[in-house]
């Protein structure tokens, strides 16, 4: 992943905002937005609210895991339910997580921990294009970009902070690259980003037996 | 000069006679030389078509091999226990798979597993150390850029031809690559000729194009005179070639396998003129 400051930062006056908001515009060398892209600020370090969440979800719909990237701090359980009509194996030889949900049902599976930041590659042992990432932050300061391609974090304290960004296709050498930005007082840090992203290595769905379609 | 009397046709009858001998001879000579030619032609034919349907048999195999190869390395790519070893990163115990698998997959003569970062895992023909670069990137790269990652292709190894396939494991990303290979040698090349009743010859050509025999069903003598003079027969990569090989007339027909600019290696269907 080659990251380049094309645009760095535009302030947009706000009256009401008491902080600031931090957007990153990510486009790929061809100039296509690009969804899924992680953005996590990992300095200074903000406390994980007392009230946080520790939960996240990844879910099984139609062989596919929704959502595709999940993000959940350090410490968080992840719920992998199969909303699908036949089980699914579950599995990660992540390094960040490894771990095994042999062949189940609905919520029959225990939700799984996952206590290190990192990356976890998910996938299922009988459909080997399902693909997912459960991105696990370090700090609760972290989001992902829509399909607009812009990632959006709100309510930052003005100041200077540094974020790393994170998306599964950039190359191994180019995540995790670190940015610094300042967030003023009131209005919208905008920054934006040229990823230079390598093929995707999911494993195309496998066609149906019957025809071109797949299922 | 004064012709002798005995050689001077004096008599009408004595010039007919003559005339009619000198008729036939010619008569005899066009229907030789038209009949050797039509023979030759008919067996060149022949042999032609010997050569072609050779060529399609023997391209059927090399396909069909790749086939086989294909189902069988798929399967054993998602075993889930396979890509447990694969991710424990213990070279030991994946040269310990790969020799199994070897064992129990027909006609595969070597298996190798390699990373993502074309990094050596396994060789089970010993060649080529844990973590060493694997040698043929470009086969790799041709995976990369299949839609199903897989790739097949044909390498020189220690002069060694061999016919190859690459399928990905998968962790669930593609995280590596199987590459199984058929030994193509002499046993090869005999259990061939057996089927096609043509001489074969795998030529392993360099990057000025001069050829060497891997593997041929070709006495040595001719297999020599073949490589010394395969330039001069396939010049501008023609697909078939007229070879006097040690005295011997052969018609060859040329099927390539693989061709790049640092090697190339083409296959040859070789019949001999009666």
């Amino acid at each position: 992943m080659k990251l380049s400051i094309s645009a760095v930062v535009l302030l947009l006056a706000s009256n009401i905002a008491l902080a600031g908001d931090l957007h990153v515009h990510f486009s790929d060398s061809k100039g296509n937005l690009v969804p899924d892209a992680v953005i996590e600020i990992i300095s200074p370090r903000i406390p994980v609210p007392a009230d946080w969440d520790y939960m996240g979800l990844m879910d099984q719909v139609d062989k596919e895991f929704i959502d595709n990237v999940v993000l959940v701090v350090a410490g968080s359980y992840v719920n992998f339910p199969n909303s699908d009509d036949i089980q699914h194996h579950v599995y990660s030889f992540s390094d960040t997580k490894s771990f095994e949900l042999p062949l189940y049902s609905g919520d029959e599976a225990d939700p799984v921990l996952f206590d290190m930041p990192g990356i976890a590659v998910v996938g299922c042992n009988i459909h080997d294009w399902m693909l997912g990432y459960i991105y696990v932050g370090s700090s609760h300061l972290m989001n992902k970009s829509s399909d607009d391609g812009i990632a959006v974090l709100t309510g930052l304290a003005a100041g200077d902070y540094t974020f790393q960004v994170w998306h599964e296709r950039a190359r191994r050498r180019d995540q995790f690259t670190t940015f610094d930005v300042t967030i003023p007082a009131t209005g919208t840090a905008t920054v934006a980003l040229t990823l230079e992203l390598g093929r995707d290595r999911r494993i195309r769905r496998a066609p149906a037996g019957s025809g071109s379609s797949y299922h | 000069m004064a012709v002798p009397k005995r050689l001077q046709f004096s008599s009408f009858r004595s010039r007919i006679i003559a005339w009619l001998v000198l008729l036939l001879l010619a008569v005899l000579g066009t229907v030789f030389f038209s009949v050797n030619r039509s023979t030759y032609d008919n067996t060149r034919a022949v042999i032609d078509d010997n050569l072609a349907i050779g060529r399609d048999v023997f391209q059927r195999l090399i396909e069909e091999r790749e086939d086989s190869f294909k189902i069988t390395f798929r399967a054993l790519a998602l075993d889930f226990a396979f890509r447990t070893a694969y991710n424990t990163g213990d070279f030991d115990t994946m040269l310990s798979v790969s020799e199994n698998l070897l064992g129990r997959t027909e006609n595969a003569d070597m298996l190798m597993v390699v990373d993502y970062d074309y990094r050596m895992i396994a060789d089970t023909s010993g060649m080529y150390p844990p973590e060493s670069e694997f040698p043929w990137t470009w086969l790799l790269e041709a995976a990369e850029d299949d839609e199903d990652f897989e790739t097949s292709s044909f390498i020189l190894m220690d002069g060694t031809a061999y016919h190859v396939v690459a399928v990905p494991i998968l962790t669930p990303l593609v995280d590596g690559w199987i590459l199984v290979g058929q030994r193509l040698d002499g046993n090869y090349v005999y259990s061939l000729k057996d089927i096609i009743t043509s001489d074969v010859t795998i030529m392993a050509l360099d990057a000025n194009g001069s050829g060497k025999p891997v593997a041929t069903t070709l006495p040595a003598a001719q297999a020599e005179d073949l490589a010394a003079n395969f330039d001069m027969y396939f010049a501008g990569g023609s697909a078939t070639g007229m070879l006097d090989l040690d005295g011997e007339e052969f018609v060859s027909l040329n099927s390539p396998l693989v061709s790049r600019p640092e090697f190339a290696m083409v296959a040859l269907i070789q019949q001999s003129l009666p």
